[in-house]
């Protein structure tokens, strides 16, 4: 409460100063959703503290900004009433300052206080951020320090703890970071961007506590030390050469206490926590020009879990972000599988290539292909897609998903999941603001729950109005009788979703009756199980 | 500013990152668990004084709780043969082997606490009046290797699928064997008590299978400090097992050099 007011005092304090004086720039952001729970036993609607009791869930974030004098101050309002963002089938319900911070520049020298968002290189060994949609807030809540030693080389230094909600964990971390650009020429297309950065994390005495708790439940079998720092560094660098462009980055993290899920205890059970270094290296290659587009990326990671605190699993408390090796598919069915990235262990290549043989056909293909360091098959995504415009009357997309999803890592169910997924999407304009998009795609498969359909059409009145409906149906098995329930229990279901859509220059309101099958929900590689949700969702954005 | 600053961020550098050395946290020691003891009682259904026996140690585990691993093996000669009025036969061939393994019984009831030897017997059967002391002589040792269970159990096919971690405390020389038992608690059935013929007698830790070899596997690895042994057996249970009174005994044990002594016992239930 006192964190409250004084972040009000503050900002109150600034705004009237700043009136009085010189007038600042204010901006914002709104972005609430509201959800509302129906039960229908049927499709596992049920069972939730919404859908039992609570019938409601709401999030909802207001930003406020202002720059002024070379400062820039900001406070963010949180607000979580019954909302399930937190743990899927659970409640959470809390308010108060989400973010504040102050930031400003002088001699050179660049300050930030607060609730910070930040990342070194890639995020491979600290990144601090914000993903809405899976609860991940990673702010670090303390101060940076950045210099400027000449217009191509900076450096910064923080230090902090990572934000958890409404509240901080107990461990320490801080690093620093030293970025430069290097054109020896400036006339000709050629540079480099190297950098290098350390982060530690120091564990507090409670952490360090339960940690100690639980490796006394062993046995000395699985006894593994456990010290209070870890140190992770990396070097990286981006060398442009012409149409390619090359990433690299290597990073080493020192022993870390982690919760590895996959090893069994000698004791029985399985998951326990080990005390073990851990490296990985990251490469991505793109060459662009002449209407080719390719990018190659390739990742080998080993026991680079990075965590605030060794029993946070899941998306909470991660400090560092492994890129991901599959892309993030934007369409329903194409996306029912999608790849978490292992930080325990992993190597994977991703192709992914575009080319425009002329203004009205272009072709592509992405390859994803992903194992375990032992060899086993993770991930397999082959996906050639087309798309051909018609003048501005009317533009095609076709693709084609070759899918080998080893759900037995990824979900805990049975071994792997093989599916081949046709979709097309089909946008056609009546008027330069009068449109229909109409996405049609059908997942083929034996494994989960089998196969599905799913049907859309959107109909876009510029710039205000769209209105879209939808259905999911998963198609009945021929001889229900010959498998488990398990398997069979959504057979002959149908998803649907009808919706409408204002936008008013930068807002946004959007309204929804959803139906929705249970699946992995994922941004960036990271994952998370969303169960089924049967309701009406109203969304509202606004930027001023 | 820029000259000062260079040297400025290296001293902080430093600050921030420091010696990397550091005092290592203290983990208490660490154990492969406590001590239990297993009580093979040799057995019968025509056996008068075996009910006793069987009263006896009813008591003693309600005493010692979990620690007390109990299995009853239905061959003690002349009386294990069925009543033709019995529902069951608890003789089993690999029950008979290891009774005869343990040794040579001439008194009963009778029980072998983890098959030692207690002078003046000349056999590891001993009789009923010592129990008690021998039983909490053997939980007072440390015991020198760790068992371990993992079990599945699928009530659709009843197969019964079991991991044995053996998790030796110290470095154990000479031979060492791993015995598996099945039992099966609370059967009704014909038992002679004294000079009556009960029909509603209630069967306790009978030995139903031996899921290894019955004088025991031969642990073929170094028993090292430190080192982990995981041995897997299956079973499929019959129709007649109820599964909810089923347990899995696991036992480390000498071979016959110097002694057949069990080092630790380990009971689950297949069903929780």
């Amino acid at each position: 409460m006192k964190q409250l007011y004084f972040s009000f005092a503050l900002f109150a304090l600034v705004l009237t100063s700043g009136q009085a004086q010189n007038a600042g720039r204010i901006t914002g952001s709104l972005q609430s959703n509201g959800n509302f729970f129906i039960t229908d036993e049927k499709i596992g609607a049920t069972g939730t503290p919404q859908y039992d009791n609570q019938k409601f869930g709401a999030e909802s974030w207001l930003a406020l900004n202002y720059s002024n004098w070379g400062f820039d101050l900001g406070l963010r309002f949180d607000m979580f009433n019954n909302s399930n963002l937190l743990n899927p089938t659970g409640s959470f319900t809390a308010e108060g300052i989400g973010r504040w911070y102050i930031h400003k520049e002088i001699y050179g020298f660049d300050l930030s206080g607060g609730y910070l968002y930040d990342q070194i290189g890639s995020g491979i060994i600290f990144r601090a951020y914000e993903e809405r949609s899976l609860m991940i807030d990673n702010a670090l809540y303390g101060v940076r320090v950045g210099y400027k030693i000449n217009d191509n080389w900076k450096v910064k230094a923080f230090t902090g703890r990572q934000k958890r909600q409404f509240n901080e964990y107990g461990s320490v971390i801080r690093g620093a970071a030293v970025d430069g650009f290097i054109q020896p020429d400036s006339t000709k297309n050629f540079s480099l961007a190297p950098g290098a950065g350390v982060v530690a994390r120091t564990f507090d005495d409670e952490t360090v506590n339960r940690i100690v708790n639980e490796i006394a439940t062993y046995a000395p079998q699985d006894s593994t030390g456990a010290q209070y720092n870890t140190y992770a560094m990396t070097v990286y660098n981006t060398l442009i050469a012409g149409n390619f462009s090359w990433y690299l980055e290597g990073a080493y993290k020192t022993k870390d206490v982690l919760f590895n899920e996959f090893e069994r205890k000698a004791t029985g059970g399985l998951g326990k926590l080990t005390n073990t270094d851990g490296y990985t290296a990251y490469t991505s290659i793109t060459y662009a020009g002449s209407g080719l587009g390719v990018t190659l990326e390739g990742k080998y990671t080993k026991d680079f879990r990075f965590r605030t605190d060794p029993f946070q699993i899941g998306v909470q408390g991660q400090i560092n972000f492994l890129p991901p090796m599959a892309r993030q598919n934007t369409f329903r069915l194409p996306a029912r599988f999608s790849p978490n990235t292992q930080e325990l262990g992993e190597k994977g290549l991703q192709l992914d290539l575009r080319y425009a043989v002329n203004k009205a056909l272009s072709v592509g293909i992405n390859v994803s292909d992903i194992y375990q360091l032992d060899g086993t098959e993770l991930y397999r995504e082959i996906a050639p897609e087309v798309t051909y415009k018609y003048k501005r009357k009317w533009q095609l997309l076709a693709g084609l998903q070759l899918l080998k999803y080893n759900i037995a890592i990824y979900q805990g169910k049975d071994a792997y999941v093989k599916a081949v997924t046709p979709y097309a999407e089909w946008l056609y304009k009546f008027t330069p603001r009068k449109s229909v998009r109409i996405e049609a795609q059908y997942l083929k498969t034996d494994e989960e729950f089998g196969s599905w359909t799913f049907l859309l059409a959107e109909i876009g009145m510029a710039p205000h109005w769209l209105i879209y409906v939808s259905d999911m149906y998963k198609l009945p098995h021929a001889n229900k009788e010959q498998f488990p329930e398990e398997k069979t229990k959504f057979d002959g279901l149908h998803y649907p979703t009808l919706g409408i859509v204002y936008t008013h220059r930068a807002n946004r309101v959007s309204l929804a009756y959803v139906k929705q099958v249970e699946g992995i929900n994922c941004a960036g590689g990271i994952c998370r199980y969303e169960p089924t949700f049967h309701g009406v969702r109203l969304q509202l954005s606004s930027s001023f | 500013m820029q000259k000062l600053s260079l040297p400025a961020l290296a001293i902080g550098a430093a600050l921030l990152f420091g010696a990397c050395e550091e005092k290592p946290i203290t983990i208490p020691e660490l154990s492969v668990g406590e001590r239990n003891v297993l009580v093979e009682e040799l057995t019968g259904v025509r056996c008068p004084n075996c009910p006793d026996g069987t009263a006896t140690l009813v008591n003693l585990g309600d005493q010692f709780g979990d620690n007390l691993i109990v299995v009853s093996i239905h061959a003690a000669p002349g009386y294990d043969d069925p009543y033709p009025e019995s529902k069951y036969d608890f003789w089993t061939a690999k029950g008979e082997a290891a009774a005869s393994f343990i040794g040579a019984a001439s008194f009963f009831p009778t029980a072998s606490i983890n098959r030692r030897i207690v002078p003046p017997e000349t056999e590891p059967y001993l009789p009923r009046a010592i129990w008690a002391g021998i039983i909490a002589e053997e939980l007072a040792e440390d015991p020198v290797v760790g068992l371990f269970m993992e079990k599945t159990f699928d009530p659709s096919t009843r197969k019964l699928d079991i991991s044995i971690n053996v998790l030796p405390e110290t470095n154990l020389s000479g031979e060492h064997r791993l015995s598996v038992m099945l039992t099966q608690d609370s059967i009704v059935d014909y038992q002679k008590v004294n000079l009556d013929k009960v029909p509603n007698y209630v069967h306790r830790h009978v030995l139903r299978e031996i899921l290894t070899q019955a004088t025991g596997d031969v642990i073929s690895e170094p028993l090292t400090a430190a080192s982990t042994i995981t041995k897997h057996f299956s079973i499929t249970l019959k129709p007649d097992w109820k599964e909810e009174h089923c347990s899995i005994v696991a036992f480390v044990h000498h071979g016959t050099v110097p002694d057949k002594k069990v080092l630790q016992v380990i009971e689950e239930h297949v069903t929780e």
